[in-house]
């Protein structure tokens, strides 16, 4: 027992010697930097990036301080006690809410073209003329499918509206035997075709919903028809986590995903990937063509002790260069400067994708967190997708879920 | 007189490190949450009306709140005796003092101390429905359901998969609670006649008592707040909300800043509990008589 | 004696079934560890690895940023934490466990309820008033955060009193009319026969200290800091998780609690009871 304690002693010393130590680079300003964590390979790309940023700029210390888990939930803590990194990545689904909360420091300011970036994409990081953060990357939505079961079936192209797709799915069915579809009970996908008919889901004072629109109902049938009939089942029906999977192992045909698909395709189902096309989502007959599009931005927190010097950073992380390494190269997203659309290393299949961007909608609502919107009336969409309640009823859930969400918000 | 202050003292001076700790890092936040629980509190933002019981009002209105905790129950109900029985029957077997009793009492360990990612992966693997567990009920003709996707299984399989988990953890303290039983008292118990069954059932389940308590009580309290799987493996479960607990709901709010409906859900949640940890230590006598 | 053995044999096989239940999910995340992505996500799912190799396990050793390798500083960190809150747990919960269970101080039912009642209500909820806590007392990023706020438990302190309470009394009468302190009694009575509640209790709190994870999240900012259960978050993208690499990290979650347990389990063998009790 003495030795033990001897040996407790020694290493609680060390430790908390350890702990309280911070290695204080000599008359460097520190840029604190915060998003979520994405991985061993972005670490390493991020470390790649940081060394140059400081080969560039000697007199800055790059302190990347990623959070693993729960990000909103610690930054905002981090904002309401004063310490929040100078730079942070915010999610376009409560950028809006952070902005008003006054916690973003403008930084229309620095930036002085903004022409190359996706317009909408900007946009949503602008409240009252002024910019608070600049997109570093972005994702779309689209139909991803197997050339291989189409050429099987017989099917020549991609359908393009509504009607081709339930003939498409049909076909599929017939020739393969196979369930065509997957789908997602996830606002963040069938959103997308709700805009397709023109509506919207919250009126402009975002004070009700519009879950019971008749567009909307007929958006949330059109969604909904194909597991009644046979030609669709949601992931977990298919003993899988997502419709990637289910579709990487060729238990489906289609499925509406983004451009995340592709680096998981490439790097763990490679004959899958040789065999996958996408295309835009389909549209109803009158309706237009919309997708959907998530995007994540730097912004400079409003107390930050160097603002100018947190700027340089987001600069260099978004620039063409930083795009180059970080969003090319990695390959996971879609680079947010229209510049970079043609740069050859972006994989074919996100050539494509970054075609849609003039359609996409961004991922968000202005007085809302969409967000916290999907989580409560994802739940409904699965009722409806599994036929134990009608569309229409699954939509008046919803207008009462989404009304009260709205009136607390 | 001098013996009772003395007492008195003493008794303070030995709690005093916790007393300390808990007054700062759980008394005062809790007296907080309270506090917020009457407001309309947004994690961010500037507007903190004062709104009385109207987050309470909001909550008790809530459909998803009545089958949460239905579902929160259900599991408690169903999780605590099978777990305790088991931990019981666990800690006896792997007592007997036979040979190889390190190896077994370590592997019914085991469970509790594997990663809850690992156990979920295995399991979401087990219970798929072409998964481990319908291949073995196929060999008794039975069609399994697809577990975790099927309103009316996918709770059942979390509480299996718990109780599994935790029968391991509680193990310890009957193992622990086990040492404190005198040989004696069960040489004299042979010597007189008694049946292992009634040694069992008449000096060990007794002497037990405290433990049992100890156990009773913390995995109720453990059980009401449950949420781990509950997340990971199932997020809330197949409609309708077949595995959302107090503390999924909770959690769900609480990602989302709303601290004020968050603390009011948790205070309705600790009075709760508290009902019911007090109904148990008048029911469950935790002293023991010799 | 021959019936005896007999006995023994349906005895050993409830054993034996009973333990390779429980073993088989570590057997199965050994085996995950082993194999490649591919393996672990292919369709049908497979159980056993085709060419295992230990290169998951290069991987994650080699993670590296700011020119420290990773994955052993979180091991240190957690190493570090769980130990001192261990030994701090088993000194101070043994005090106060011993004080609710024989010393009769004014008010120490309420006081044990309203200890018992801090465990009622969800931790998380608690966060943000403990983060501004901890920031105004400069805790952040240190293990202060997450050592002291643990070192002495409601589990453990309850632990031991239920330990404490079944010692009879007459033990403590003795002492006490030998003229001892009430601490003299507690360290001459009553800590010599914790050791098996001490095991638990080491057990119990390494293993507690050892997997949280929400604490760390919050209270550390650096990388370097992070405990090995919160780094393990690493192993994954934002769409999926790199689940042979989890494993394999799980592994090491796993066998530090494991020692621990094969450590003071021998506290747990029968035979090691009272003595010197009369009746």
């Amino acid at each position: 027992m003495k030795g033990l304690t001897v040996v407790l002693s020694i290493l609680l010393v060390l430790g908390v010697f350890q702990g309280l130590t911070r290695v204080k680079a000599e008359q460097k300003i520190e840029i604190r930097f915060s998003g979520w964590g994405a991985g061993s390979v972005e670490l390493a790309s991020y470390q790649k990036m940081f060394e140059e940023f400081e080969e560039e700029h000697p007199q800055y210390k790059v302190m990347y301080e990623p959070i693993l888990e729960n990000y909103p939930q610690k930054i905002a803590m981090m904002f309401r006690s004063g310490t929040a990194p100078d730079v942070f990545y915010v999610d376009s689904s409560y950028a809006k809410y952070w902005i008003k909360t006054g916690y973003l420091l403008p930084i229309d300011k620095f930036l002085e073209e903004k022409s190359d970036f996706v317009p909408e994409l900007i946009k949503i990081f602008e409240h009252d003329e002024k910019l608070y953060g600049i997109p570093k990357d972005f994702s779309v939505l689209g139909m991803f499918y197997n050339k291989e079961m189409f050429k099987k079936a017989n099917i020549e192209k991609p359908p393009e509206t509504w009607d081709e797709l339930l003939v498409c799915a049909q076909k599929l069915k017939e020739e393969l035997g196979i369930v065509p579809l997957s789908l997602s009970r996830d606002l963040a996908r069938w959103l997308a075709f709700i805009y397709q008919t023109g509506a919207e889901i919250v009126t402009p004072g975002h004070k009700e919903s519009l879950f019971t629109d008749p567009k909307v109902v007929e958006s949330l049938e059109f969604y909904t028809q194909f597991e009644k009939m046979g030609l669709a089942k949601m992931p977990g029906e298919l003993g899988e986590a997502w419709n990637g999977d289910a579709f990487a192992k060729e238990k489906v045909a289609i499925i509406f995903e983004g451009n995340w698909l592709v680096p998981f395709l490439k790097d763990n189902f490679p004959q899958m990937y040789n065999k996958t096309g996408v295309a835009p989502l389909p549209r109803p007959e009158n309706g237009k063509e919309v997708t959907l599009a998530y995007t994540v931005g730097l912004s400079i927190y409003s107390k930050s002790k160097h603002p100018e010097a947190a700027w340089e950073l987001i600069d260099f992380l978004t620039s063409r260069k930083g795009q180059k390494t970080l969003v090319v190269g990695l390959g996971q997203t879609l680079p947010s400067r229209i510049s970079l659309a043609e740069d050859p290393e972006l994989l074919p299949l996100h050539k494509e994708l970054m075609l849609l961007y003039p359609y996409a909608r961004v991922w968000a609502l202005e007085g809302a967190n969409i967000g916290e919107i999907a989580e409560s009336v994802n739940p409904e969409i699965e009722a409806a997708i599994k036929g134990i309640k009608t569309p229409e009823s699954a939509c008046a859930t919803m207008k009462k879920i989404c009304d009260d969400v709205l009136r607390y918000g | 007189m001098k013996f009772k202050t003395q007492e008195n003292l003493c008794g303070y001076l030995f709690i005093a490190v916790p007393l300390a700790i808990l007054l700062v890092f759980s008394f005062f936040p809790m007296a907080c949450t309270l506090f917020i629980s009457f407001h309309k509190w947004p994690m961010l933002g500037f507007e903190r009306p004062f709104i009385g019981l109207e987050n309470f009002y909001r909550l008790f209105k809530d459909d998803v709140f009545w089958i949460a905790l239905k579902n929160t129950f259900l599991y408690t109900i169903i999780v605590v005796p099978s777990q305790t029985f088991l931990a019981l029957f666990l800690a006896v077997l792997a007592n007997k003092g036979i040979r190889g009793q390190t190896f077994f009492k370590t592997s019914y360990y085991v469970p509790a101390v594997v990663s809850s990612v690992a156990i979920s992966l295995v399991f979401i693997w087990f219970y798929r429905g072409d998964g481990f567990i319908n291949y073995l009920l196929s060999f008794f003709a039975i069609d399994g359901p697809n577990w975790l996707n099927d309103p009316t299984f996918a709770l059942p399989a979390i509480i299996l998969m718990n109780i599994w988990t935790t029968s391991g953890y509680f193990m310890i303290a009957y193992l622990a609670g086990l040492q404190s039983i005198p040989a004696q008292l069960y040489e004299a118990a042979k010597i007189d006649g008694a049946s292992a069954w009634s040694r069992f059932w008449r000096i060990t389940c007794p002497l037990l008592r405290p433990t049992t308590l100890f156990i009773v009580i913390l995995s109720v309290i453990g059980c009401l707040q449950v949420f781990d799987q509950v997340y990971v493996m199932t997020s809330g479960g197949p409609y309708p909300y077949a595995t959302t607990t107090i503390n999924y709901l909770i959690w769900q709010k609480f990602s989302f800043g709303r601290l004020g409906y968050t603390a009011a859900i948790a205070w309705v949640l600790f009075v709760i509990i508290l009902v019911v940890t007090l109904i148990q230590k008048k029911f469950i006598k935790g002293e023991v008589e010799y | 004696m021959k019936h005896r053995k007999i006995l023994l044999i349906p005895i050993y096989i409830v054993l034996i079934l009973v333990a390779i239940i429980y073993i088989f999910p570590f057997i199965y995340s050994f085996l995950g560890s082993l194999m490649s992505y591919q393996e672990i996500m292919s369709y049908p799912p497979k159980f056993l690895p085709s060419s295992p190799s230990f290169s998951t396990y290069r991987t994650i050793f080699e993670l590296e940023f700011a020119h420290t390798k990773l994955f052993p500083r979180w091991i240190l960190n957690s190493v570090v934490i769980s130990l001192s809150v261990t030994a701090l747990n088993m000194f101070f919960a043994s005090l106060a466990g011993y004080a609710f269970a024989k010393i009769n101080f004014k008010g120490k039912n309420v006081v044990f309820l309203l200890f018992l009642s801090t465990l009622m209500i969800p931790g998380f909820t608690l966060l943000p008033t403990q983060y501004l806590i901890m920031q105004k007392l400069g805790w952040i990023d240190t293990y202060f955060a997450l050592i002291i706020p643990s070192m002495c438990t409601v589990f453990s302190i309850f632990l031991m009193r239920q330990f404490y309470q079944a010692i009879p009394n007459d033990l403590m009468d003795a002492a006490k009319i030998d003229g001892c302190s009430p601490f003299g009694v507690y360290r001459r009575v009553a800590l010599p026969l914790s050791k098996p509640a001490l095991s638990a209790l080491a057990i119990y709190t390494f293993m507690g200290s050892w997997n949280g994870f929400q604490a760390p999240l919050f209270f550390m900012h650096r990388i370097e800091m992070y405990t090995l259960p919160l780094g393990m978050s690493f192993f994954k993208t934002q769409q999926y998780v790199f689940y042979n690499q989890v494993l394999a990290g799980s592994i090491f979650t796993i066998l530090p609690t494991l020692v621990v347990f094969l450590i003071f389990q021998k506290y747990f063998v029968k035979g090691i009871a009272f003595t010197g009790m009369k009746f």
